[in-house]
């Protein structure tokens, strides 16, 4: 446990320090500030959805990638991942607490996000449905460490951050390509097949959190996938380490 | 403090190490002594649990670098060769995250991190950025954040590589300091260095120990060094009769670092043959003596022990010569 708070105090440092958490951020909170404007402008009253949909796409192709693609690829390029490993600490400690700073960070930008909130609040006369909104954020932290998990897996496997990032990119985009197709409904016959299907993909379960619903399979979903990808990691290391 | 043995470690199909047994005793400081390729790193990296070894057993400190790795980790202080550490840090910053690591106690911690940063002389760069630093105080933080703990065994790779000649003394004073608290395995293949600091060396060569009763041989081996003034060519063959010498050349004067001597004055080095106890100088002055009537005098002898250096040329291109011609 101390090796894992003094790991992710190290995580959220660099990452606070370097221009890439900033420049990430910026352009994050810009395009959270453009979407919020272009409806609050119009009606002073801004959807959980219209917020929080663009999430589920900005996050696994953009987000994720840049905030996991050095976690460990630079850690392996530079050497450093040579000092850290021979430091009396598991490797389960370095790779969950490569996690936590990541979604910690990413938890910092969304906090920055309720500001906006705050506006609706004091210029909206009618009534905000507020429990809405917190299930959305749940969903957007939920999902978050689903892919997060995920770009720290692909990570580990490169020793080029770009590479880690453009891989974890394509993934990505090959998910929401299989999303789209899915709910097409020429594609495909409605039955169980399609349901199974559907039902492996994040996006059908990050829905349900817009819909303001929090149901337990949901949470077990994205608390499975995202252990299991920490799994992998910490297997990934252990493996590079017998090479 | 280490014991390895039958350590073995493949990459593929390239083995890079391959049966080495060797100790290290609590208090020593031990110099592991190699071209580049040799094997140290891999060595190294084995001890500090960075990763296994094919084949053999390790132990730090009576733990099994596979088995007890954490345990181990606990015990060592590494610096790898090419120092790895955060450029977005601080000195200050990057040593305590470090000690936290290294479970150096909170209360403890400030006055740990001045022991290290004070020892290496970088109290001074505390607050820069490390990528900021010169190859030299990177090494020193490297150091530093050795020393942290404090271990009880240290493994320093190359630990003055990359360094300027001013700054290797410096590491070096540093190293003989060192020595009073904490057992030190070093590589290096400077061989200065390891004159200067080590109290004993093991030479690798290809993957392999050269024995260390081999070292001791090629040690102990000794020379002599006569300057005689006579006819070369015929003291050359008296002395070459003599029943403890083995051979006898003449240096030519471009090989000596000597100041030049007149031509007559014949330097010759004597190689004493091995096994016998007598020693080639008491016949050497009884001859001469001898063929004093003859204008034969005797201007110089001494004893030369051969450097590190020559050991070293000699035990690698043994085992050179020896695998050329299995090729």
């Amino acid at each position: 446990m101390r090796n894992f708070v003094a790991l992710t105090r190290r995580e959220l440092l660099s990452v606070f320090v370097s221009p890439l958490g900033y420049g990430t951020a910026a352009v994050f909170l810009f395009i959270f500030g453009l979407i919020f404007v272009s409806q609050f402008a119009a009606t002073k009253l801004v959807e959980v959805h219209t917020l929080i949909d663009p999430m589920g796409y900005l996050l696994p192709l953009l987000l994720s990638p840049i905030l996991t693609m050095r976690l460990l690829a630079e850690e392996r390029r530079q050497g450093t991942l040579e000092m850290l490993l021979t430091a009396p600490v598991r490797n389960i400690e370095v790779v969950l607490s490569k996690f936590a700073g990541a979604w910690l960070f990413y938890a910092c930008m969304l906090a920055l996000t309720l500001i906006h909130l705050f506006a609706m609040r004091f210029h909206y006369e009618g009534e905000v449905d507020w429990g809405r909104f917190a299930v959305g954020y749940l969903g957007m932290l939920l999902i978050a460490g689903l892919f997060l998990s995920f770009g720290l897996f692909v990570s580990s496997l490169f020793e080029q951050p770009m590479l880690a990032a453009l891989t974890s990119f394509v993934a990505s985009l090959s998910l929401l390509m299989v999303n789209f197709v899915l709910n097409v409904p020429a594609f495909l016959q409605e039955g169980v097949g399609k349901d199974v299907f559907r039902f492996t993909l994040p996006f059908t379960h990050y829905r349900n959190f817009l819909a303001g619903l929090v149901d337990t399979g949901d949470l077990a979903y994205f608390g499975l996938i995202t252990a299991f990808f920490l799994f992998l990691t910490t297997k990934v290391l252990e493996a590079r380490r017998n090479q | 403090m280490i014991e390895a043995r039958n350590l073995t470690k493949r990459y593929g199909d390239f083995t890079a190490i391959q049966d080495l047994t060797f100790q290290v005793q609590p208090g020593e400081v031990v110099g592991f002594l190699g071209v580049n390729g040799a094997g140290k790193t891999t060595t190294l990296r084995i001890l500090s649990c960075y990763m296994p070894a094919s084949s053999g057993q390790a132990t730090v400190a009576g733990f099994d670098v596979f088995k007890d790795s954490l345990r181990v980790r606990e015990q060592i202080g590494y610096l790898p060769e090419s120092v790895p550490l955060y450029p977005e840090l601080r000195v200050q910053e990057y040593l305590a995250f470090r000690a936290r690591l290294k479970a150096v106690p909170r209360a403890k911690r400030q006055s740990e991190l001045a022991r290290v940063m004070d020892a290496c002389k970088i109290a001074d760069r505390a607050r820069q950025t490390i990528g900021t630093l010169s190859r030299g105080y990177r090494q020193r933080v490297g150091l530093a954040d050795a020393l942290l703990g404090p271990p009880k065994l240290l493994i320093l790779d190359e630990p003055t590589s990359g360094l300027d000649p001013l700054q290797r003394m410096e590491v070096r004073a540093l190293m003989q300091e060192l020595k009073r608290e904490h057992t030190v395995f070093l590589s290096t293949h400077i061989l200065g260095e390891v004159e200067s600091t080590c109290t004993r060396v093991i030479i690798l060569h290809r993957g392999k120990l050269v024995p260390e009763a081999e070292v001791a041989r090629l040690r102990g081996a000794c020379q002599y060094e006569a300057r005689v003034a006579g006819p070369m060519g015929r003291v050359l063959e008296a002395l070459r009769r003599l029943n403890a010498v083995a051979s006898a050349e003449p240096i030519p004067p471009e090989a000596s670092t000597e100041p030049p001597e007149p031509a007559e004055h014949t330097h010759i080095r004597i190689v004493p043959k091995a096994g016998l106890d007598k020693d080639p100088r008491d016949e050497l002055v009884a001859l001469m003596a001898g063929k004093a009537g003859e204008g034969w005098r005797l201007l110089e002898l001494r004893r030369r022990i051969p450097t590190l250096e020559e050991v070293f040329a000699q035990a690698t291109a043994e085992e050179g010569g020896k695998e050329g011609a299995q090729a």
